[in-house]
């Protein structure tokens, strides 16, 4: 069956269905009356038209990076009923395996549309203004709609900026960060388990941000369900990059700068698939050239910290 | 149909193709962003000679000359590296 485009279909969703421009000009229903500020290192939005379970919810989930007032500069976002059962359905892979996630991203000049099951939303990187359509209550997809397009906006608005919403994790120890990296399954969430009482900047998402002193890590509120918020709003200056691998041993192997390169650009999301993999290019060729890569085998102890000092 | 620079005599690199050479070795990222592409030094330098303007024995004359190899090994090692590039859409 042939995926439907651009309008809204008023029957149960048996397909998918892709949102083309004119689907957003005609959802404007609020999920209520409430607004919510959301701030992250210099990105400021304002999601209108939240309903006050939907503000209590992300207010809690948020902790600090979250406020009540509207941040300087905000950009908005019409928060607005999807008036369609979801967007995207979940397919099983070739091993017929169910996939993990999928989300579509689609450019117009400075506006970018992002969609998957849940949710549908678009935002305009030059007016800084935006919609976020959410499909109906099924479990908990209010949380995941908000946050997976925040990831998705973060990840392209930091890149524009020099920055890098990097998979995967990061410790501060003694004032530094080291971020740690790979392909699910490497260790990242491992390495915070390992790292006692050091300042975890999270397992799942770090932001990069390159300063005039050079390139920074700090936490970002985006996590899985059940995972602590983040300790920290704070930057810390990048003391190490680590590209993960289990490993009988602990040892250290420098990577060339166009194998770093390649291997943090391989721990991008949405950036690489969303067209935007010369930009990734430019920040990490800067990146590497300041902090070489190193692939770090480890074992699954703390000894590994010792090759770290 | 618009025909491929490597069709003509003459290949580039895809136009929309990003790239960086560290320390003789390219990194290549095509646009869609599927794959990211590490390139050994003579394909990095292959790589970098792709401007439209050269012959693929221009190429081989100057791997040639740069890596002191034979001629032989150049042009088959130009010639299949450039088939991989046309097969990967990375050329234009």
């Amino acid at each position: 069956m042939r995926a439907r485009r651009g309008v809204i279909p008023v029957l149960a969703q048996e397909s998918e269905f892709h949102p083309g421009p004119d689907y957003f000009s005609r959802v404007s229903q609020p999920r209520g009356g409430n607004s919510l500020g959301f701030s992250l290192s210099g990105l400021n939005l304002v999601f209108e038209g939240f309903a006050e379970a939907d503000r209590n919810l992300i207010r809690a989930r948020y902790g600090s990076f979250v406020a009540d007032g509207q941040p300087e500069g905000a950009g908005r976002i019409r928060v607005v009923e999807a008036e369609v059962p979801g967007f995207l359905r979940s397919r099983h892979l070739e091993n017929g395996v169910p996939e993990v996630y999928r989300l579509e991203q689609v450019w117009s000049g400075e506006r970018l549309t992002a969609y998957a099951y849940e949710f549908a939303g678009w935002f305009d990187f030059g007016s800084h203004r935006g919609q976020l359509a959410i499909a109906p209550d099924q479990g908990d997809p209010l949380h995941r709609a908000v946050e997976n397009f925040l990831r998705v906006v973060s990840a392209h608005w930091f890149l524009r900026r020099g920055g890098l919403l990097i998979h995967g994790s990061g410790v501060v120890r003694k004032g530094r960060a080291h971020l740690f990296f790979g392909p699910s399954g490497s260790g990242k969430t491992t390495v915070t388990l390992l790292s006692g009482t050091d300042l975890i900047l999270g397992d799942d998402l770090v932001l990069l941000r390159e300063t005039k002193s050079g390139f920074q890590a700090c936490a970002v509120p985006f996590r899985g369900l059940y995972r602590e918020p983040p300790q920290t709003d704070q930057a810390y200056p990048l003391a190490g990059l680590y590209r993960l691998v289990q490993d009988r041993d602990d040892f250290l192997v420098d990577l060339a700068p166009s194998l770093g390169s390649a291997e943090l650009m391989g721990s991008l999301p949405f950036v690489m698939e969303g067209g935007r993999g010369g930009e990734a290019l430019e920040t990490t060729s800067r990146l590497v050239r300041a902090l070489p890569v190193r692939r770090l085998h480890f074992r699954k102890s703390a000894d590994f910290w010792r090759l770290l000092q | 149909m618009t025909e491929s620079s490597a069709a003509t005599g003459t290949p580039r690199r895809h136009p929309t193709a990003g790239f960086r050479i560290f320390e003789g070795q390219a990194t290549i990222v095509m646009p869609d962003g599927s794959y990211i592409h590490v390139l050994n030094e003579i394909g990095s330098r292959v790589w970098d000679l792709l401007n439209g303007q050269r012959t693929e024995s221009d190429i081989v004359d100057l791997i040639c000359e740069e890596f002191e190899i034979t001629r032989d090994v150049a042009e088959k090692d130009v010639r299949e590296f450039l088939a991989a590039l046309e097969a990967n859409r990375m050329l234009g």
